[in-house]
C-alpha cells in the first residue's frame, strides 16, 4: 500500500471525532493561558493530564480503528464485493446480504480471507496497546 | 476461516463443570469471608477440583493430577503467607494461641492451608494410583 | 458452636459427595480418555456435538451453547427486572404521602439500595449480555462464542450473585441481619461499617453479602467481556471484516473493552471495602485513604458503567431503526467512530459525579471539559438516527416504536445530562430528583426501551413465533407515557430542590403542596409502567406458548430493502434444514419452545 493510509472518504468519516478533540484542545489552551487560578505544578499537571490523556488515547483509537476499517474496505473492494462509495456511505449491509449464501463454499473470497486473517492477527495487539494507556 | 482450529471449535454442547466451578468459588468466598471452616475448605476443594476437571475436559491437559497438586501448592503458599504474617514467632505455642482466636486472619490462613494440603494429597495420590494401574 | 461446626462439616461433605455423584451420572468418566489421548480424538468429538445436549433440566444446567446461554441470561435478567420493578413500586407507594405511612424508612432505604443494584448489575448488564450471547456469534458468522465454557461460568456466576445481593431481604425476617442501606453507590464511611447504626456489626452483614454478590456479578461481566472481544476479533466468519462488521457488534466490542477496564477495578475496590469491614484495614477510613478514595475508585468504574449500559442499546437502535425506515443507517461510520470516542472519553469524566465533594476546582474544571466533549459523540448518534428516519419509509411495528421512543427519551436524558456537566448547575442540582430523572431517562428510556425493541425484533428467531401485535402496542404506549410522566415529574421535583433517597418529604418550608402533587404524579407514572410491563410479560409468555409457528423466514420483509442480515440468514438456513430433515422435528421443537425446561428452538 503505497498510497496514504486514509483516503478522502475515510478522513471525512473520521471528522466526527475531531469535534470532541477540538473541544479538548480548546479547554487545554484555556486552562493553560487563561486560567483564573494560579498555576500549581502538581495540580496543573494533573488537570492538564486529565485532558491530554483522553485526547491522546482518542487519537490513537480513532487512528487504529480507522486504519483497520480502511484496510478491510480496500481488500473487500479489491475482491470486487462492493464499490468504494458504498463502503463509506453505508453499513455494508449489502455485503452481509451476499454473505448469507453459504460463505464457506464461496471461492471468490479466499483472497479477502488472507487479508482478514492478517488484520485479525494485528488488531488485538493494537487494541491492547492503546487501551492500556487509559489506565 | 480459522487458521488454528482451537479446542473451542470442537466442543460438546454441554458441560457440567461451569456450574461446579461457580459453586466452588461461591462457597470458598463465603467460607473465607465469614470464616466458616467447613464451607471454606469444602468450597476451595470443589473450586480447585472443578478447575482441574474443566481444564481436563476442554483438552488443555491430559491428566488432572498435576494441575490439582499445583493449585494445592498455590493454596498452601497463600495460606502459609497469611498465617505467618500474623504470628509473633514461628513456634507451636504461637500457632496454637493464634488459631484459637475467633474471626482471626489466621483462621483463613489455616483454611487455605488445609484445603491446599488435601488437594496436594489427592493430586499426588491420583497420579500415583494411575501410574500403578497403567 | 462446636456442634454447629460439625453439622456444617457433615453438610458440606454430603454436598461434595452429591456433586461427585452428579458428575459421575452425567459424565462417563472414561469418555475423557480418548479426548485426553491426543488431538486426533478431538475432531471425532465434534461429529456428534449437536446430539450431545442432554434433555430436561440437566440441559439448562450444563449447556455451553451460546443460544441457550443467551436465553438463560435473558430469563434471569427479566426475573431481576421484575424484582427491581416490584421494589420500586413499593417505594413509590410509600412516597404517595409525605410522611412515613406504608413502609418504614429503613425498609425504604434497603429497597432503594437493592433497586439500583438490581437494575444496573442484575438486569442491565446481563440483559445486554443476553443479546450479545445469542446474536453476536450469528452476526459475525462464528460457530459459537470463543470460550463456550467460560461463557457458561459467566452466566452461572449471576444467580448466586443475585441471591447474595438480595440476601438481606431473604434473612431479615429470621435474623438481626439487615439488608444493605447504603444506596447503590455504597459511599464510605457508611458502607465501611463505621459507627453504631444498622450498617455495622451483625445487622450490617447484609452489606457483606451484597458486596460479595456484586463481586460475583463483576466477575461474570468481565468473563463475558473477554469472550465477546475474543469472539469478535478471532472467530469472525470469512465474510465479516472490520469494514462490514454490524453496528451492534461494534458497540458490544466497545462495551466489552469498557467492562474489561472498569469491572476489575470495581472488584478490587469491593474487596478493599470488605477488608475494611472485616479485617481492620483502613483503605476508606478517615485515618487511612479517606472516604473520597472510595468515590474516586467507585466512579472510575461507575461512569464507564453508564456507557457499558448505554452503548449496546445505542447499537440496538442503530441496528433496528434502519430496518423499519426502509433505508440504511445514515453515516454508519460516524456512529462507529463516535461509539469508540464515547468509549475512550468515558474514562475521563468520572469526577463529574463528585463536583460537590470539594475537590480542587482546577481538577474539577478538567472533568467538566471532558464531560462536555463526550456530549458530542452522543449527539452525533441522535442526528444520525433522525436523519435515517428523515424521508424513510417508516413502518411503525413494535420494535420500531420502541426505537423511536428510545431516541426521544435519550434526547431528554442526554440534554439534562449536559446541563449537569456544568459545575455551577451541578452544584445546585446535585443529589436532587433532577439527577434521578436524568439517569432514569437513560436507563429506562433508552436501555429498557431498546431491550424491548430487541426482544420484539428477534422474537421470531428466538421462539419461532410472533408476538401479539395489539398487546405490544399497548405495552409501548403505556411504557412511553409512563416513562415520561414518571421521570419528567422527577426533573421538576429536582428543580424544586427535592433531595433524592428520602422516604419522607415533610419539610417545614418550601412548596410542600407542589412537591406532594409531583410525587403523586411520579407514582402514578410508575403504576402505568407496571401495567405496561405486566402486559408485556403476558404477551411474551402467551405468544411463546400458544402462538402458531411462524412460517415466514423474513417476518420483517427485510429482503425488500436489502437489510436481511446474518442472523436472519442463519434462521432461514435453520428452518430450511429443519424442513428437509422432516418438518415434524421442527414442529415439536417449536411447540416445546415455551417451556424453559424442555427447551427452545434447538433444531440446528
Amino acid at each position: 500500500m503505497s498510497e496514504r493510509t486514509f483516503d478522502r472518504e475515510t478522513l471525512l468519516d473520521l471528522t466526527v471525532n475531531i469535534v470532541p478533540l477540538g473541544i479538548l484542545t480548546f479547554f487545554i489552551l484555556v486552562f493553560l493561558f487563561a486560567s483564573p487560578w494560579e498555576l500549581d505544578p502538581f495540580v496543573t499537571a494533573i488537570s492538564i493530564g486529565l485532558l491530554v490523556v483522553p485526547f491522546a488515547v482518542l487519537v490513537l483509537v480513532t487512528f487504529v480503528s480507522g486504519r483497520a476499517v480502511a484496510r478491510d474496505e480496500q481488500s473487500a473492494t479489491a475482491a470486487g464485493e462492493l464499490s468504494a462509495s458504498d463502503a463509506t456511505l453505508d453499513s455494508g449491509v449489502e455485503e452481509e446480504l451476499v454473505s448469507d449464501d453459504h460463505p464457506e463454499s464461496d471461492d471468490d473470497q479466499s483472497e479477502s480471507d488472507a487479508e482478514n486473517d492478517e488484520s485479525s492477527d494485528a488488531e488485538p495487539d493494537d487494541a491492547g496497546g492503546d487501551e492500556d494507556d487509559e489506565n | 476461516m480459522d487458521d488454528q482450529p482451537g479446542l473451542s471449535d470442537q466442543y460438546r454442547m454441554s458441560s457440567p463443570w461451569p456450574l461446579i466451578v461457580v459453586l466452588g468459588l461461591l462457597f470458598s468466598e463465603l467460607g473465607l469471608l465469614f470464616n466458616v471452616f467447613p464451607v471454606a475448605v469444602g468450597g476451595l476443594l470443589l473450586f480447585v477440583g472443578a478447575i482441574a476437571g474443566i481444564v481436563l475436559e476442554s483438552g488443555y491437559a491430559d491428566r488432572p493430577w498435576n494441575l490439582l497438586a499445583g493449585l494445592g501448592v498455590a493454596l498452601c503458599v497463600l495460606g502459609a503467607l497469611v498465617t505467618v504474617t500474623q504470628l509473633d514467632s514461628v513456634t507451636f505455642d504461637a500457632i496454637a494461641t493464634v488459631v484459637g482466636r475467633p474471626n482471626g486472619i489466621v483462621g483463613r490462613g489455616v483454611e487455605l492451608l488445609i484445603a491446599g494440603i488435601v488437594s496436594v494429597v489427592i493430586g499426588a495420590g491420583g497420579r500415583f494410583a494411575e501410574s500403578e494401574s497403567i | 458452636m462446636v456442634e454447629a461446626q460439625l453439622v456444617l462439616t457433615a453438610l458440606m461433605g454430603l454436598f461434595l459427595a452429591g456433586v461427585a455423584v452428579w458428575l459421575s451420572r452425567i459424565e462417563d468418566w472414561r469418555s475423557y480418555t480418548p479426548l485426553a489421548g491426543g488431538g486426533g480424538a478431538v475432531g471425532e468429538e465434534s461429529g456428534y456435538a449437536h446430539d450431545e445436549k442432554p434433555s430436561g433440566l440437566i440441559r439448562w444446567l450444563t449447556t455451553v451453547d451460546h443460544k441457550d446461554i443467551g436465553i438463560l441470561y435473558g430469563a434471569y435478567s427479566i426475573i431481576a427486572f421484575a424484582v427491581g420493578g416490584i421494589m420500586v413500586i413499593l417505594m413509590r407507594t410509600e412516597l404517595l404521602t409525605p410522611d412515613e405511612a406504608i413502609i418504614g424508612s429503613q425498609f425504604y432505604n434497603s429497597l432503594l439500595t437493592s433497586h439500583g443494584i438490581t437494575m444496573l448489575f442484575l438486569f442491565g448488564t446481563p440483559m445486554i449480555a443476553a443479546f450479545g450471547n445469542y446474536f453476536i456469534p450469528l452476526l459475525v458468522n462464528a460457530e459459537d462464542m470463543a470460550f463456550p465454557r467460560i461463557n457458561a461460568i459467566a452466566f452461572w456466576m449471576l444467580p448466586p450473585g443475585a441471591l447474595l445481593v438480595w440476601a438481606g431481604f431473604l434473612v431479615v425476617p429470621f435474623t438481626d441481619i439487615q439488608p444493605a442501606q447504603t444506596a447503590w453507590t455504597m459511599y464510605t464511611p457508611l458502607s465501611a461499617g463505621v459507627g453504631t447504626g444498622t450498617q455495622a456489626g451483625v445487622s450490617g452483614l447484609g452489606i457483606d453479602f451484597m458486596l460479595l454478590g456484586l463481586h460475583f456479578t463483576g466477575l461474570s461481566a468481565t468473563m463475558g467481556a473477554i469472550n465477546f472481544i475474543a469472539t469478535i476479533f478471532t472467530d469472525r466468519g470469512s465474510d465479516v471484516n472490520w469494514a462490514n462488521l454490524d453496528i451492534f457488534s461494534w458497540t458490544m466490542l466497545t462495551q466489552s473493552g469498557l467492562i474489561l477496564f472498569a469491572f476489575p477495578l470495581l472488584g478490587s475496590a469491593l474487596i478493599m471495602l470488605l477488608l475494611d469491614r472485616n479485617f481492620g484495614t483502613t483503605f476508606f477510613l478517615a485515618e487511612g485513604g479517606g472516604p473520597i478514595l472510595w468515590q474516586h475508585l467507585f466512579w472510575f468504574f461507575g461512569h464507564p458503567e453508564v456507557y457499558i449500559l448505554a452503548l449496546p442499546p445505542m447499537g440496538l437502535v442503530s441496528f433496528i431503526l434502519p430496518k423499519f425506515s426502509g433505508r440504511k443507517l445514515f453515516g454508519f461510520k460516524f456512529v462507529v467512530y463516535s461509539t469508540l470516542a464515547i468509549g475512550v472519553l468515558s474514562f475521563g469524566v468520572w469526577a463529574h459525579h463528585m463536583f460537590a465533594t470539594g475537590i480542587d476546582p482546577r481538577i474539577r474544571a478538567s472533568f467538566e471539559a471532558v464531560s462536555l466533549a463526550i456530549a458530542i459523540p452522543s449527539a452525533v448518534k441522535v442526528f444520525n438516527w433522525t436523519t435515517t428516519l428523515w424521508g424513510g419509509n417508516l413502518r411503525l411495528t413494535a420494535p420500531m416504536l420502541f426505537c423511536v421512543g428510545a431516541v426521544s427519551n435519550f434526547i431528554f436524558g442526554g440534554v439534562t445530562g449536559i446541563f449537569t456537566a456544568a459545575i455551577p448547575i451541578d452544584l445546585v442540582l446535585h443529589d436532587t430528583y433532577y439527577i434521578v430523572g436524568h439517569f432514569h431517562y437513560i436507563l429506562m428510556g433508552l436501555l429498557a426501551f431498546t431491550v424491548f425493541a430487541g426482544i420484539y425484533y428477534w422474537f421470531p428467531i428466538i421462539t419461532g413465533k410472533m408476538y401479539q401485535k395489539r398487546l405490544a402496542k399497548w405495552h409501548f404506549w403505556l411504557t412511553m407515557i409512563g416513562t415520561n410522566i414518571t421521570f419528567f415529574a422527577m426533573l421538576l421535583l429536582g428543580y424544586l430542590g427535592m433531595p433524592r433517597r428520602y422516604a419522607t418529604y415533610t419539610f417545614g418550608v418550601g412548596p410542600q403542596q407542589i412537591i406532594e402533587v409531583l410525587h403523586q404524579v411520579t407514582t402514578l407514572g410508575a403504576f402505568i409502567l407496571l401495567v405496561g410491563q405486566i402486559i408485556w410479560v403476558w404477551n411474551m409468555i402467551q405468544s411463546w406458548y400458544e402462538a402458531p409457528t411462524l412460517q415466514d423466514n423474513d417476518p420483517w420483509d427485510l429482503k425488500e430493502t436489502g437489510q436481511f442480515t446474518n442472523e436472519w440468514g442463519w434462521n432461514e438456513r435453520r428452518l430450511e434444514t429443519a424442513i428437509t430433515d422432516g418438518g415434524e422435528e421442527e414442529e415439536t421443537a417449536m411447540t416445546d419452545g415455551g417451556d424453559p425446561v424442555d427447551g427452545s428452538a434447538d433444531t440446528e
